[in-house]
């Protein structure tokens, strides 16, 4: 097996407000291996959104990554890079699709213009650049795309609009995608569409995604593994088949039994997990997930690590390990 | 989650501090109270009426007695900047107050009804702003004669297009939010929801461009004053004091001082607070969590 | 049992090109019909979901019923008389009757009042009958399962959850007989979601209210309704019992989009996508049936012909010349 693309390594990172100082993520640790689809799922809350401008260093300025943490990226810890590190590595090595697609389109600036800028790292003529934009943009499903290619954003319906930010960020071959909620503001028949255009571009992609989404569906659909995280840890971390046939973390199988989709139809209420998140400046001692857990025996008490509780399966908690 | 109620809470989060806590929007709020401070305690603060004549004191530079010194009458100027400062205050305050007044129900009334209605006042507003505001002045002032109502209604004539527009505006943006179907859909009808769902929500903005009106409006009166279509003698205004000082000032630049400066500080002053305030309630600056 | 609500034909039009330029092109489309002519009836204490994507109109449709929209054709009947929508003092008594629930919890209440006075609202409107205003808030925002506390609260201070059951405390105020829910869970995580789904029941229940939701999530209505409307580009293209209708889905929109959830269950991974290509814009309505350019079934009748609503028996029907049940 090569050598996982990213790893994370002690991430801890705080937000500085007037309420105190927001402990958005403890102790982080993950490898996004080569050629794979890792999800992570969680609720607001969980911290997706802080690990995900972590990696692409694009934390607000009241933020603090503690020392001791690392990103290995490419032989080069993201946490350290600088503005010309940042500068190869966006775009060509790590791209991002968001939930918006208007966050990564221009909306006064052609398609044809946009893509063949992102390509001014390569020195091939203008014409090998825009042929190579079409090919994407025939790929990820954009109908007669040598013509609609120098029109404008706002001519694209919303799931149009999706399917070139992909094809933007897959224009230059990185070796990881992030997808942040891609399909969130997509009606579901899109958003099945879109899945399988992930499915299949990742064949021929040559590299991983890290998709994120609060959608278990999706993330059943589409991912070899899931990362579960809650209120800025990572409480599950396993794969697709084991995580939901076999989940360990008393806060996934409530999930799990949340989920309507998961539900036999009709008659009864629906589960919840009652109570709420724990406040992130004044976080309590030992397991975070204690307050709301119905499960919890005096070890919970303790700060909790990551152990495995089986092949390719790690949990944070005491009671998932020994009694499965 | 938040606890109301709690002192600590409420000063904190409270826009006196917000205020005091930007550098200029302290200064704006010092200068404003200096203002009314000295405009309302105009008659304690010095001994001297702004009106008697003391022809053997005339023109002294200021000294211990006069502070600011003595115009061409005898008079104190201190005290005619104090009780200018009356005047200032009186007519910015009451014109604008009329102004706003005015330009939100008229512009409730065109953002929130018809069409058509909407259309009109449209019109009437442009129609009235495309008036030149000088000539417009100059023409009221030869037919009504020169006085500080005068001044008021020609501010308020001029600005409550202004309003209207901005509240016309405030308002067909708040009538397509969902709370206002909501309120729709349960029934309210248009007074109510004009009255308790909008004009609360958009009294804010109106409030601290008022306040930037505001300096404008004494900055007319004093203009229109120092021309001589302003008040009549010999009550003073800062502008009449500017007038009367500005054909001795070869004798002596202290009344022009004592007159312009109380203007310039007025205008800094409502234009910092304007502009602090503004800052504090833009919704679009993210607070932190 | 009568129908508490009916909708006969309603149609719902809107005005997109103002006078001149309609002169000036006079083949470009001026109006567009957001709902067209829906016809379905709630009876008293039942729960209806109506489902559908954007541009399916049902949030048209639903503020049609309350009088937000105006109707431009059909009818809307509240217990057997027809309500108009358009004269607010017409409506007034239905008001009473029908409360709503907006998509967006914390934007639906008025941000500048206090949760005690968001809540009794209605009863200010409509009049309090003696009733202590005060005592009602309390009353209210402890059946939606909020304490006495929250009452001082102001919206922006509310998670979504909570501004949710502050809607639905504020929809039941004057105890309706129907409260229209449009997107109940959008937003919300999903371990809460069953908080209003089960408030919404167990009120339900209790009040004896009938409840129309309208929402784009399947799951969630398959799980909380009795029966169900299927909304295609302003139409209604299916509706029946919940439970059949999903078991054998008859029109092929319905069947693609019960297959495009995507299910928690790797093992049950689709091949391809059910349903391809993109909703039509309004303004360009595909002739004959409207779904033709997308259904895997399409014949040649279907680009030619619109295709008749009929009665399938057992509270079903479907607009489909070949429906697959």
């Amino acid at each position: 097996m090569s050598a996982p693309i990213l790893q994370i390594r002690c991430l801890n990172v705080a937000y500085r407000s007037r309420r105190g100082r927001l402990r958005a993520l403890r102790d982080v640790h993950l490898d996004i291996p080569a050629n794979r689809i890792v999800g992570i799922v969680g609720e607001s809350g969980c911290g997706k959104s802080t690990l995900i401008s972590t990696i692409l260093g694009l934390l607000a300025p009241n933020a603090e990554v503690a020392s001791g943490g690392s990103i290995q990226f490419d032989g080069l810890d993201l946490l350290k890079a600088t503005v010309a590190d940042w500068t190869r590595i966006r775009g060509p090595r790590i791209a991002t699709v968001f939930q918006d697609p208007m966050t990564s389109l221009n909306p006064v600036m052609s398609i044809a213009t946009q893509m063949i800028d992102i390509q001014y790292r390569t020195s091939e003529p203008a014409a090998e650049k825009r042929r190579r934009a079409v090919e994407m943009l025939d790929r990820v499903g954009i109908p007669d795309a040598a013509v609609r290619i120098d029109e404008y954003a706002h001519r694209f319906s919303g799931g149009m609009r999706q399917r070139i930010a992909i094809a933007m960020a897959l224009l230059m071959r990185p070796s990881l995608l992030i997808a942040d909620e891609p399909t969130t503001a997509l009606d579901v028949t899109l958003e099945a569409q879109i899945v399988h255009l992930l499915k299949s571009l990742k064949r021929e992609l040559d590299g991983s995604i890290l998709f994120v989404s609060h959608n278990l569906g999706l993330i059943a659909e589409l991912c070899d593994e899931v990362v579960v995280m809650y209120a800025g840890e990572v409480v599950e971390h396993a794969t697709v088949r084991d995580l939901f046939h076999r989940p360990r973390h008393p806060y996934t199988r409530l999930l799990l039994a949340c989920d309507p989709a998961r539900v036999a139809e009709g008659g009864g209420p629906l589960q919840t997990i009652p109570g709420g998140l724990p406040d992130l400046a004044a976080l309590p001692q030992g397991c975070v997930f204690r307050s709301r857990c119905p499960d919890g025996i005096d070890a919970c008490q303790a700060q909790q690590p990551m152990r495995p509780a089986a092949a390719d399966h790690e949990v944070r908690c005491v009671r998932a390990v020994h009694h499965g | 989650m938040a606890q109301p109620g709690r002192w600590s809470v409420v000063w904190k989060d409270s826009t006196l501090r917000r205020v005091l806590s930007d550098p200029l929007g302290a200064l704006g709020l010092v200068l404003v109270m200096l203002l009314v401070v000295g405009a309302v305690g105009a008659d304690w603060l010095t001994p001297f009426s702004p009106t008697g004549l003391n022809i053997r004191q005339r023109l002294q530079p200021p000294d211990l007695v006069h502070l600011l010194g003595t115009d061409h009458l005898g008079r104190d100027i201190l005290a005619r900047v104090l009780h200018g400062g009356r005047v200032a205050l009186y007519v910015s305050i009451v014109s604008v107050g009329v102004a706003l007044f005015l330009g939100c129900l008229l512009g409730m009334a065109a953002g929130y009804g018809p069409r058509w209605l909407d259309n009109t006042m449209i019109l009437v507003f442009d129609a009235i702003r495309s008036f030149p505001t000088v000539l417009f002045a100059l023409a009221v002032v030869a037919l009504v004669g020169p006085s500080l109502e005068t001044i008021i209604l020609i501010v308020v004539v001029t600005t409550t297009p202004v309003y209207g527009r901005i509240v016309r505006t405030l308002t067909l943006s708040l009538k397509t939010q969902e709370f206002i179907l909501a309120e729709r859909a349960m029934g309210a009808g248009p007074v109510r929801v004009l009255a308790q769902h909008v004009l609360p929500n958009i009294i804010g903005p109106l409030l601290i461009l008022a306040s930037m009106e505001i300096p404008v409006v004494i900055a007319i009166e004093a203009g229109l004053s120092f021309l001589g279509l302003g008040v009549r003698p010999p009550t003073p205004s800062w502008g009449s004091i500017l007038n009367d000082g500005y054909g001795f000032i070869r004798d002596t630049p202290w009344p022009v001082i004592a007159a312009g400066v109380p203007i310039i500080l007025t205008t800094l002053g409502f234009t910092f607070l304007g502009e602090s305030l503004r800052d504090i309630f833009d919704p679009r600056l993210q607070r932190e969590p | 049992m009568a129908e508490l609500l009916e909708l006969d034909g309603l149609g719902v039009r809107y005005r997109v090109m103002g006078g001149w330029r309609a002169l000036l092109t006079p083949k470009a489309p001026r109006f567009v019909d957001a709902v067209l002519d829906a016809t379905l009836q709630v009876r008293a204490g039942e729960t209806y979901g109506l489902v559908g994507e954007s541009g399916s109109g049902k949030t048209t449709l639903a503020r049609a019923i309350i009088g937000l929209v105006p109707h431009s054709a059909g009818q809307v009947r509240f217990r057997g008389r027809a309500i108009d929508g358009r004269v607010d003092s017409a409506m007034r008594p239905v008001r009473r009757e029908i409360g709503m629930m907006f998509q967006d919890p914390v934007a639906s209440l008025s941000p500048r009042k206090t949760v005690g006075s968001l809540v009794v609202e209605p009863l200010r409107i409509h009049g309090a009958k003696g009733k202590n205003l005060a005592e009602e808030a309390q009353r209210l925002i402890r059946i939606v399962g909020l304490d006495a506390g929250f009452l001082r609260m102001y919206p922006h201070q509310l998670s979504g959850g909570q501004a949710r059951r502050v809607g639905v405390a504020r929809a039941l105020a004057l105890g309706p007989a129907l409260v229209i829910a449009d997107e109940p869970t959008a937003g919300l995580d999903v371990s809460v979601q069953g908080e209003v789904l089960n408030l919404l029941a167990s009120l339900r229940q209790s009040q004896n209210m009938a409840l129309l939701i309208v929402t784009h999530n399947l799951p969630v209505v398959r799980h909380v309704s009795d029966r169900i409307g299927i909304m295609y580009l302003g139409r209604l293209v299916e509706q029946g019992p919940t439970r059949e209708v999903f078991r054998k889905p008859a029109h092929p929109y319905t069947a693609g989009l019960i297959a495009a959830v995507p299910q928690p269950d790797p093992d049950l991974r689709r091949a391809a996508p059910p349903i391809e290509g993109e909703i039509p814009s309004l303004r360009n309505r595909p002739s004959g049936c409207e779904f033709h350019t997308r259904c895997k079934f399409a014949r040649e009748r279907c680009r030619a012909e619109a295709p008749a609503y009929r009665a399938l028996g057992d509270a079903r029907g479907v607009s489909c010349h070949f429906p697959l049940a």
